[in-house]
């Protein structure tokens, strides 16, 4: 059974409408759901969540339907990171903000202790415990709004734009951060994204444009068209970029290469520059 | 400004500091009516003494005690001046229509003086040794029985954390909604109160704007997290009542004695 | 010569305890007509450095020289009125700055702050209003009601409308997507080319440095510690690694190739170019 299921799901507010939508997502995948500002993909996010409601169609959670029941149990399956590292930092500092989820959940104040420290250690933000919010940088707020996420073990982490007001440097650190984790605690990640290049180790991506799913499938599979990917207003991972400048200054025989990695890409060509 | 707001915590880990803000909160009330208890000048020289030793004991810098009297300055003045020249009773120094200065006017007037003085500095000793937050969180204790009255504590104390978080935020934001606003051409502090007032518009409405877009961000992502409202929740912020708390309420039983004794 | 910085310190709460110097000792020009690259982490006093490019901020040492105005710490603020139309800047959420009631209303609101007439003030809006691409109908809606893409140009074009020769950009593209990105972008580049505007632009993004500018200046901590061409900036990729600049995608990517042995023709700083001495390399 898919982790997550989607069934004729559509949602309308004012002139704009997401769906209708059919989608399975499994248990411990990445999933990157591109597409413009204004395609919806916030929108998905907040459904899966119960954040919102649909007008027709049903979300499945581990087996649990998204409704007013199940709406609490569904969340302490789901960790959300925002856009915004200043508007989700509830606490008075880090180690409170941190606890903020467990005191909702009535967890004893020795297992918070516990579980924030664990967190805290793990995002690699124990030594800031007692920071206030205003001390901090952007990409260690969003540390610390995942550190409040482990310490709720979900199974699902959803990154709504996560990256999206940090710079470079704090997009990739975050970005290795969580894989990392992922890696070692099993959850599923939903990634929502402008940035291209941050899907292209992706299980899956999905690409949404005004409300409807456009493309879908493995990162190889859908960044091979270009010129679709083009057409829907988004830029092409930088490999791809590169082999189609390549192919334009007349080298073809990476054309259809399947390469995303970069450090992949640089082999390639570095073996391809010693066989000349 | 943020002084205002924030209080003028200042850290440091002395004995004071560490006591329970419960503790703290309890004893600086309960200052304020043994205050009334002085009617001589032993009275008052044994509170004296015991709150000089009480600053002492925070090791902060008497100069912020200073600054904490000064802005209340005004007031002190005016109350003492009208004990000063509208108490009858004892010798007549001196008259002239309704204002008179008399022996006991002038004792009176140096009472009120020094009460005054006592209570800012112990109220002071509070606010520098105890931060914003954990006075919320102390009187989100002490206002816990008023649960069974419906009144909603936890909400509250929520509402003032979260407000006390945000304070920091939104003076920067303000910083710079100001600072784009000079770049295009708007001076502040210029014209008369009319302009001046019209001036705040282009600050206020961003502000405004931008204060409700961060509250329903905050909102929801609150949500995300859990949060259901309601007193169902547990604490992470925890009080400790140390030895030092119940030595402190001892010590000031034990000066109510005194007082008492001393009493004319 | 449109701008010189002097020997200028800045120091925040000068005589307290919370004494920050955030900008020290800086001596730099910035060309007429040069399209500027402004670099730096967050606390190297980028922000500092380009509010006292209208005067937001005087230097407490120093001075600067902005086309024939100076600024020294006696300046007066009445002495700056001129330089603040001189000089747009457009903040970080430039968004974040609308207030009026129309969208035409919050473009005229600069040039009427300095003594256009209502009439003058709104015809400038609507050709800046053009110039970025807003929709004529638009412009008498709320600048409330409008997506933050289109809220953002908005505030580039009440900039605008003030008519400056320098204009200064911060952090100007965080946010917007891939497709309001290169819009954007687009504009400033037209706005250098065909109205021969002095921009200098914060940003963090390596990729945009190489695209647009010509110059780089680079800030660490307060000190000035790199005001160069693109080109010499981007030549010693160990030294921008080492001051945790980064370098554009496309060369990094020629790097890591060079690690390898590949020698560039002069390090590749876009993917153009990059895909342009492969091949010449690999035929």
């Amino acid at each position: 059974m898919p982790l997550i299921q989607i069934q004729d799901l559509t949602y309308e507010y004012d002139d704009f409408k997401l769906g209708p939508l059919n989608l399975e997502l499994d248990k411990d995948q990445w999933i990157s759901i591109i597409g413009r500002n204004g395609s919806g993909k916030s929108t998905l996010a907040r459904l899966i969540d119960g954040l919102i409601e649909a007008q027709s169609g049903t979300i499945t959670v581990n087996g649990l339907e998204v409704n007013e029941q199940n709406v609490w149990q569904i969340r302490s399956q789901i960790g959300v990171v925002f856009q915004n590292p200043d508007n989700q930092f509830v606490g008075a500092n880090v180690e409170d903000d941190v606890a903020f989820g467990l005191e909702n959940r009535q967890i004893s104040h020795e297992e918070m202790v516990k579980r924030v420290n664990e967190s805290l250690e793990a995002v690699g933000m124990a030594e800031f415990a007692k920071h206030e919010p205003s001390k901090l940088s952007g990409g260690q707020k969003q540390r610390v709004a995942i550190a409040g996420i482990l310490a709720i073990r979900p199974q699902i982490i959803i990154l709504d734009e996560a990256t999206s007001m940090l710079d470079p440097e704090g997009r990739r650190d975050l970005i290795q951060l969580i894989r990392h984790l992922k890696d070692r605690f099993h959850f599923t990640v939903i990634a929502i994204t402008h940035d291209i290049d941050e899907t292209v180790f992706s299980d899956q991506v999905i690409v949404l444009d005004q409300g409807k799913i456009r493309m879908q499938g493995c990162p190889v599979e859908v960044y091979h068209n270009r010129d679709q990917l083009m057409d829907l207003g988004l830029d092409l991972p930088f490999v791809e970029k590169l082999k189609l400048k390549l192919q334009e200054n007349g080298l073809a025989g990476l054309t259809d290469d399947e390469t995303l990695d970069e450090k992949e890409m640089v082999a390639k060509l570095w073996q391809l520059n010693s066989n000349m | 400004m943020s002084n205002i707001i924030l209080g003028r915590y200042i850290d440091g880990g002395s004995i004071i500091h560490r006591m329970d803000s419960r503790a703290k909160l309890i004893l600086s009330l309960y200052f304020i009516v043994i205050v009334f208890l002085c009617n001589n000048w032993q009275t008052y020289a044994l509170l004296g003494i015991f709150t000089l030793a009480c600053v002492l004991l925070s090791k902060i810098k008497m100069s912020f005690f200073i600054k904490g009297v000064r802005p209340l300055i005004g007031l002190i003045l005016i109350t003492v001046l009208l004990q000063l020249f509208f108490t009858s009773g004892g010798t007549v120094y001196w008259q002239w229509g309704p204002f008179k200065l008399t022996s006991f006017g002038i004792i009176n007037s140096i009472y009120i003086f020094c009460r005054i003085v006592l209570i800012v500095l112990m109220s002071t000793l509070l606010t520098v040794t105890t931060t914003p937050l954990e006075i919320a969180d102390g009187l989100e204790s002490l206002m816990a029985p008023l649960r069974k009255i419906k009144v909603p504590v936890d909400e509250i104390a929520l509402m003032i954390s979260i407000a006390l978080r945000f304070v920091p935020t939104l003076m920067d934001e303000t910083q710079k909604i100001i600072n784009a606003q000079r770049a295009r051409g708007v001076n502040f502090g210029e014209g008369n109160l009319f302009k001046q007032a019209k001036m705040l518009i282009p600050i206020l409405i961003p502000l405004f704007v931008n204060s409700i877009k961060r509250a329903e961000d905050l909102a929801v992502a609150m949500e995300a997290r859990g949060y259901q409202g309601g007193p169902n929740r547990t604490k992470y912020r925890q009080q400790h009542w140390h030895l030092v708390d119940t030595v402190g309420i001892v010590v000031f039983l034990a000066l109510t004695g005194g007082l008492m004794l001393l009493r004319g | 010569m449109a701008i010189e910085f002097k020997h200028v310190s800045y120091t925040y709460q000068a005589g307290t305890p919370f004494e920050q110097q955030a900008l020290d000792d800086i001596s730099v020009k910035i060309k007429d007509g040069s399209f500027t690259a402004l670099v730096g982490h967050t606390g190297s006093g980028k922000s500092t450095f380009i509010q006292h490019l209208n005067g937001l901020l005087k230097p407490t040492a120093g001075e600067i020289q902005i086309n024939d105005q100076l600024i020294t710490p006696q300046t007066k603020n009445k002495e700056l009125d001129d330089l603040r139309h001189q000089v747009g800047i457009l903040f970080q959420f430039s968004e974040n700055q609308l207030f009026e009631e129309t969208v035409l209303k919050d473009i005229a609101f600069a040039p009427k702050n300095f003594g256009k007439s209502e009439s003058e003030a709104e015809e400038l809006a609507r050709t800046k209003a053009k110039l970025v691409g807003i929709d004529d109908q638009l412009l008498e809606r709320s600048p409330f009601e409008l997506s933050g893409g289109q809220m953002r140009r908005v505030a580039l074009a009440g900039i605008l409308a003030m008519e400056p020769q320098i204009l200064v950009l911060d952090e100007p593209l965080i946010g917007l997507d891939p497709v309001g990105k290169r819009e954007t972008m687009r504009i400033f580049k037209q706005l250098h080319e065909n109205e021969k505007m002095t921009i200098l632009i914060v940003t963090h993004n390596m990729d945009d440095v190489a695209d647009y500018a010509d110059q780089v200046i680079a800030l660490e901590r307060g000190k000035l510690i790199a005001a160069q061409s693109k080109q010499e900036f981007f030549s010693d990729p160990q030294w921008l690694y080492q001051h945790h600049l980064g370098l554009p995608r496309a060369a990094e990517f020629a790097v890591q190739l060079m690690q390898k042995g590949t020698q560039w023709d002069g390090l590749p700083l876009n993917v153009d170019e990059l895909a342009r001495q492969l091949v010449t390399k690999l035929k």
